[in-house]
C-alpha cells in the first residue's frame, strides 16, 4: 500500500484495476508536448467498443454514471459513444495520474461528472488526497471516442474529432463569417474540404476548451489564422464571448489541428491565467 | 406563411432530422433530444440549414438565455452556471409548456441547453418563427416563396422583403420582458432603479 493510506486506491468492490483499454495517441498533444513550460498533456483514443457495451460498462461506470447509462433514451451509437467517452477519458486521468503520483487508479475510482454548463470534469476523493485536478476533454466522432486530459492548475483543455468520410458541403455557410470562408477559399482546392474541417474542429475544441460550448454563438470564435504547413489556428473572440471571457481580449488562442486517415482533429490547450 | 399548427410543423421536421441523421422518422419524438437521436456538432448545422430552407425562417445561433444575459447583465438570471430566481421566472415566461417542476430548485445551465435541445422545442420555436414570414406580399396580396439568403420575393410584383431573424425576434422579446417584468418590479421593489443594465434598450 502506498504512503497514501489504504483507502485511496484499494481497487473497489474487491476488484483488481482492470487493465487499460485505450491507446495513447500522441499526434494531437505533438505541439503541446514540446512546450516545457506548461505541464504534459496525454490524449487517448479508443476505436469502437472493446467489449460488449454492458460488460464495459460494468468495468468502468461508477454505480451512479452506470445508472445514467442504463436509463439513457438514446440510440444505440449515441448511448455507445457516451460509453466510449467515459472509458477513454478515464484511461487518460488514470495514465495521467500514475504517471504524476505513481498510484494506479481504478477506472471506478475516477467519476466523469458535468459541471453546470455541461464541461465533464474529473472527480474523486483521490483528487484531495492525491493533490491532483486533471483537466479534460471528450469528443467522438463515428464510433471513435478520444480524450485530452492534462494536470495544473487548471489549464483548459478541449479536443474536437471529426469525420471525413461523410462529406458536408453546405456547414459553411453557418460555420464561418464571410472571411473565414475567404481564407478557406484561397487555399489549394485539394485542401478545402479537410480544412474546412480543421477550422470547425479548431473553433470547437476551443469552445469546450472555454467551457460554454457555442452559447455564445458560433461567431464569436473567430479565425484570424490558419497554417497549413504547422496544421496551426489562431483564434480570437468576439461579441458575447467576451463578456464571458473579458480576459481572453486581444488574446490569440491557439488550436492545433491535425488529420490521421479520415480523422480531423483540433487540440487546444490554454494556460490558467488566461481565462477565469 | 399561411399559419402552421404545431403538429404540422412537427410533420415537417421530423423528417429533416431523421435524414440527417440517418434514422427512422418513428424515432423523432417531441420528448426526444436531438443529441440522444445521435446528432454531432455538424448534424445540428445541418438540420439548422435545411430547417431554415424549408420553412423559410432564419433561426438564432445563441440560445435566448443569453441574448437575455446581455440585456440584463450578468450575474441577473444565471450565476455560476445555475439559473438565479430571476432566470427561472423569464425561462417560465419564455417556455409555458414547460413542466414548472423543471424549475424548481436548482436549474444548472446544461439543463437548460438539454431542453433546447428537444425535438418539441424546436418545433415550437419554428413554428414561432415562421408566424414571422409573410405568406402574402404586402403591396400586392401574391404568393411569397423564399428568394436568396434570408430573402422572400413576391411571385406577381417582384417585390422582395428580408426576413427578420431569430436573433432579433428574441431580443426583442427580452427587451419587452424586461421593461414589463423586471423593470417595473424593481421600481416598486427594494431594489429600485439598482440594476439597469447599460446594454438595456430604454
Amino acid at each position: 500500500m502506498d504512503a497514501l493510506g489504504p483507502t485511496v486506491c484499494d481497487p473497489p468492490y474487491g476488484m483488481q484495476a482492470p487493465p487499460l483499454l485505450s491507446r495513447v495517441w500522441p499526434a494531437p498533444t505533438a505541439l503541446f508536448a514540446r512546450n516545457s513550460r506548461q505541464p504534459k498533456p496525454l490524449c487517448c483514443r479508443l476505436d469502437g467498443l472493446p467489449l460488449e457495451a454492458g460488460m464495459l460498462a460494468r468495468l468502468v461506470l461508477t454505480p451512479g454514471e452506470e445508472q445514467v447509462w442504463r436509463s439513457m433514451r438514446a440510440v444505440a451509437k449515441r448511448r455507445h459513444e457516451w460509453l466510449l467517452g467515459r472509458a477513454v477519458a478515464k484511461d487518460a486521468v488514470r495514465m495521467l495520474v500514475e504517471e504524476h503520483a505513481g498510484v494506479r487508479l481504478s477506472p471506478l475510482d475516477i467519476g466523469i461528472q458535468p459541471d453546470p454548463y455541461g464541461r465533464p470534469q474529473a472527480v474523486g476523493s483521490w483528487t484531495a488526497r492525491l493533490g491532483v485536478q486533471p483537466a479534460i476533454s471528450i469528443s467522438h466522432s463515428h464510433g471513435t471516442a478520444v480524450a485530452l486530459a492534462t494536470l495544473g492548475r487548471g489549464p483548459l483543455v478541449g479536443i474536437d474529432l471529426e469525420n471525413l468520410d461523410q462529406p458536408r458541403e453546405s456547414f459553411e455557410a453557418i460555420a464561418f463569417s464571410p472571411d473565414e470562408r475567404d481564407r478557406l477559399a484561397a487555399m489549394p482546392q485539394e485542401l478545402r474540404q479537410e480544412w474546412a474541417l480543421r477550422l470547425w474542429c479548431a473553433k470547437e475544441g476551443v469552445a469546450k476548451a472555454l467551457g460554454r460550448g457555442f452559447s455564445a454563438g458560433i461567431q464569436a470564435f473567430h479565425i484570424t489564422a490558419a497554417e497549413t504547413g504547422s496544421g496551426v489556428v489562431q483564434l480570437e473572440l468576439r461579441e458575447r464571448a467576451l463578456d464571458l471571457f473579458p480576459h481572453l481580449r486581444l488574446i490569440s488562442i491557439m488550436a492545433y489541428t491535425g488529420r490521421e486517415q479520415d480523422l480531423v482533429y483540433s487540440t487546444t490547450i490554454q494556460p490558467q491565467g488566461a481565462a477565469e | 406563411m399561411p399559419y402552421m399548427t404545431e403538429a404540422e410543423v412537427f410533420d415537417q421536421f421530423a423528417p429533416i432530422v431523421a435524414r440527417s441523421l440517418r434514422i427512422d422518422a418513428a424515432q423523432v419524438l417531441p420528448d426526444a433530444q436531438l443529441t440522444d437521436l445521435g446528432a454531432e456538432s455538424l448534424d445540428l448545422i445541418e438540420i439548422t440549414m435545411e430547417t431554415e430552407s424549408q420553412f423559410h425562417i432564419f433561426l438564432p445561433d445563441k440560445s435566448i438565455l443569453e441574448t437575455a444575459v446581455e440585456v440584463f447583465g450578468s450575474d441577473i438570471l444565471e450565476k455560476d452556471g445555475y439559473l438565479t430566481e430571476e432566470g427561472k421566472r423569464l425561462m417560465m415566461c419564455r417556455l409555458p409548456e414547460a413542466d414548472v417542476r423543471a424549475f424548481q430548485g436548482e436549474v444548472a445551465v446544461k439543463d437548460l441547453h438539454s431542453y433546447f435541445l428537444k425535438v418539441g422545442t424546436w418545433v415550437r420555436m419554428v413554428q414561432a418563427l415562421a408566424a414571422h414570414t409573410p405568406g402574402e406580399c404586402a403591396a400586392c396580396g401574391g404568393r411569397m416563396a423564399g428568394s436568396m439568403g434570408f430573402r422572400m420575393k413576391c411571385a406577381r410584383c417582384g417585390q422582395e422583403i428580408t426576413l427578420r431573424s431569430g436573433e432579433e425576434l428574441n431580443r426583442e422579446w427580452v427587451q419587452e420582458y424586461y421593461q414589463r417584468e423586471y423593470l417595473s418590479q424593481s421600481w416598486f421593489g427594494a431594489e429600485a432603479g439598482s440594476a439597469v443594465p447599460a446594454n438595456a434598450v430604454q
